[in-house]
């Protein structure tokens, strides 16, 4: 379970994240909704351990900047980074070493999972932007963590990709972990989240739970653009 | 974790064969120049008597310099030696902090190695001066990694207390550089109180200078670099009271940055991510083609009421490229880069007639031919054939490619020029006729050229290579190749025991000719490409 209490990261006098608290249940895919500049990445930087904040963030009651919380950590950039002199397939044996993981029958499988068998041999440098994205999204799942974060998932993939990955979010939830997708592309996740929280200004301005029995309540859509839109907010 | 990391650089390692190779080459070469002293000293006639006051003037100088320039990077507020995929891979996964520090300091070796690399290059005219041994030029090269170490991690571990706070930034740049000025200033004095008067100072003679500078009290003692190299002085000279204060602060010095690296973690990942964001934002800039080799300086240069109006199809980059150097300097046959070349060679050159005058007429030619090619074969004009504006005028290749080189032409003219004022300021001008001190212009224009189409050629041929890579072969390539040149000149010369301006004529010779051929294998070769 991932807890984020209080959280507040400045950069100078700009608040980019101002008091946020929020939580990801077990088995739950929270989503993260806003605009450019609302804050979502830097709250994802700041849950990785890559920024300094004030509060706490904490995974499964370990302190996020831990190494035994990171172990339980994936994460999928927004900026599919590869090392340029490395295949697909000795990215993810380095993910597979840095993890230490000794089944090496997953790496494989996911490969086929994602249609990159034939790109095994590929340098990081000669993929396109969404193979890169397929090999960041195998190197996050490869060491099978409890909490995994994409920042933009679906940027760049193809329709089979993204179909795939569709299936991984519902698969990872069913195996109990704890998702968290950053986007502002709300209709390739409206069929999959359990809990949004629709972020503007560096605040969580409404906080929205996927009850399907309840007809009356607003559409993710509707909130988001009344949340962002509102001139007087 | 390691194992992970070890794997990681393993295989990016064999998957450049070239930079294996060159590597190799360069270790060979090392190796060779670290025992020239052992095998000058054979010879006994031969060898030259050791003076160890200059040999610790070098250690002095030398650790100074390398500390001061890895250090110097802490007033940009930057951590350096981290790429994107660093960021995402390490820092987001399960390493710990201080292990993700080696990857920084792995990173900044690079810079230790280049200076390694040039300082065994000098290695003959070190010994020649010096009579240093092979035990002490190791010593050097493992100082020289010593300081340029510490000197990154103290940078990395303070740029990110400063990173926020500008007017703290300045102060520690002015600190940096006042350190530098008193190391400086100390040099001076000593140099002046031995020389008498300003102008006698250069009549002392290079290996005075080094000797007086680098064994300064502020040399000796400098933080870290002093420290360092002073357990070595200290050794050399005998001096145990040296010795055993030197390794009581090498040892409290390496101590304070350990403590340091475990305590200062203010910001790390943060600024690190922020500045690997930025270079891989450069390189895609790069790649794309947008960048320039002078965007450092064009960001800094108000356009005002300038207006780039002239030029038109292939033309256009000619006009490009005299509005560009005219921003800079005002002067669109100048080149800001070429410029400070001359100055440094004029400096260098000035310090070396009066040690050695015999040597400062090859020692010039050699220096203008080296620092020629590295201009003017990774120039504005070169750089015109990496990017897909060029490729996209609808204009043939080979009038495009005339325009661009064209437009370098008033540039290497005024640079050879300087190269000739320097030569009559430093040499003695009737070593050559006037003839052949125009001669002498003309070779280093047609060098120029020659330059400019070989490196078209081998950005076009060894374009899997990555910038360090190319690089490399275009210099060596350019080098053996003008060598070659240079050495038929040198045989004819003899041969016909002729005057020294007879070289500069058969070396222009060569150079047309050479240039001539490259200039009808290249169109074809972009006709290809494009």
């Amino acid at each position: 379970m991932l807890v984020v209490n209080s959280v507040t990261k400045k950069y100078h006098k700009t608040v980019a994240n101002d008091n946020i608290s929020f939580k990801v249940d077990n088995g739950e895919i929270a989503i993260l909704l806003g605009p450019n500049g609302a804050g979502k990445s830097t709250i994802i930087k700041s849950i990785l351990g890559l920024l300094k904040y004030e509060g706490k963030i904490e995974l499964d009651g370990l302190d996020n900047h831990s190494i035994e919380a990171k172990r339980k950590m994936g994460y999928v950039p927004e900026v599919p980074a590869l090392y340029d002199m490395l295949t697909v397939e000795e990215h993810l044996e380095f993910v597979r070493r840095a993890y230490k993981i000794e089944d090496k029958g997953c790496a494989e499988a996911l490969l086929s999972r994602f249609e990159l068998e034939d790109k095994r041999k590929k340098l990081g440098k000669e993929l396109s932007k969404g193979m890169q994205q397929k090999v960041s999204i195998c190197c996050a799942l490869l060491p099978n963590p409890d909490f995994i974060v994409f920042d933009e998932p679906m940027v760049g993939l193809d329709p089979h990709a993204i179909k795939e990955l569709k299936g991984i979010f519902t698969e990872l939830k069913n195996q109990g972990k704890t998702v968290l997708i950053s986007t502002h592309m709300i209709d390739t996740v409206e069929d999959y989240w359990d809990v949004a929280y629709i972020m503007k200004n560096g605040k969580i301005e409404a906080t929205q739970y996927n009850n399907k029995t309840d007809t009356e309540e607003k559409s993710l859509e509707q909130l988001f653009f009344e949340i962002t839109e509102d001139k007087n907010a | 974790m390691l194992n992970s990391l070890l794997y990681r650089y393993r295989k990016q390692f064999i998957k450049k064969p070239v930079n294996m190779l060159l590597s190799l080459v360069a270790v060979v070469f090392v190796i060779f120049m670290i025992l020239f002293p052992t095998l000058m000293q054979i010879d006994s006639e031969e060898a030259i008597m050791y003076d160890s006051e200059i040999v610790s003037g070098l250690f002095g100088i030398l650790s100074f310099v390398c500390f001061f320039i890895s250090i110097s990077a802490v007033t940009k507020g930057k951590i350096t030696g981290y790429s994107l995929a660093d960021v995402n891979f390490h820092f987001a996964g399960p390493f710990s902090r201080k292990f993700n520090k080696i990857i920084s300091v792995i990173g900044n070796i690079q810079i230790s190695l280049v200076i390694c690399f040039v300082f065994c290059c000098q290695s003959a005219l070190i010994y020649s001066i010096s009579g240093i041994t092979s035990v002490d030029l190791v010593v050097m090269l493992v100082l020289i990694f010593m300081s340029t170490i510490t000197g990154s991690l103290l940078s990395n571990i303070f740029a990110p207390v400063v990173a926020d706070n500008e007017s703290l930034k300045r102060a520690v740049s002015v600190v940096i550089y006042a350190c530098v000025g008193v190391f400086i200033l100390f040099g001076f004095v000593e140099v002046y109180k031995a020389a008498g008067s300003v102008s006698s100072i250069l009549s002392l003679g290079l290996p005075t200078i080094i000797k007086l500078v680098g064994n300064s009290p502020i040399s000796r003692f400098f933080p870290y670099s002093g420290w360092f190299s002073s357990v070595y002085v200290g050794i050399i000279t005998h001096n145990y009271l040296l010795l055993i204060i030197s390794i009581v602060l090498s040892v409290l010095g390496i101590a304070a940055v350990v403590y340091f690296l475990d305590r200062l973690d203010i910001e790390y990942y943060e600024l690190a991510s922020e500045t690997a964001l930025k270079v891989a934002d450069l390189v895609a800039a790069r790649k794309a083609g947008v960048d320039s080799d002078t965007a450092r300086i064009n960001n800094k240069v108000k356009v005002g009421k300038e207006i780039f109006n002239r030029g038109w199809g292939a033309n256009a980059f000619m006009h490009k490229n005299f509005f560009e150097y005219k921003r800079q300097t005002k002067f669109f046959f100048v080149n800001p880069l070429s410029v400070f070349y001359r100055i440094f060679i004029f400096v260098y050159l000035m310090i070396m007639s009066k040690t050695n005058p015999d040597l400062v007429f090859m020692e010039s030619l050699f220096m203008n031919f080296i620092l020629n090619a590295v201009i003017y074969a990774g120039g504005k004009s070169v750089l015109e054939f990496n990017r897909p504006f060029f490729y996209m005028i609808p204009e043939k290749a080979g009038v495009k490619l005339w325009y661009c080189i064209l437009a370098d032409i008033p540039t290497m003219i005024f640079d050879s020029v300087i190269c000739l004022i320097s030569m009559l300021i430093l040499t003695d001008r009737n070593m050559v006729s006037v003839l052949g001190w125009v001669f002498y212009m003309i070779m280093f224009v047609t060098f120029d050229l020659f330059c400019e189409f070989m490196a078209v050629i081998i950005i076009k041929k060894f374009s899997g290579l990555d910038k360090i890579g190319l690089t490399i072969v275009r210099n060596l390539i350019i080098y053996a190749v003008s060598g070659i040149t240079v050495l038929i000149g040198y045989i004819l010369m003899n041969a016909f025991r002729l005057s020294f301006a007879w070289l500069f004529v058969f070396c222009t010779i060569g150079f047309v000719v050479e240039s001539l051929i490259l200039s009808l294998i290249v169109p074809p070769l972009l006709n290809q490409m494009e």
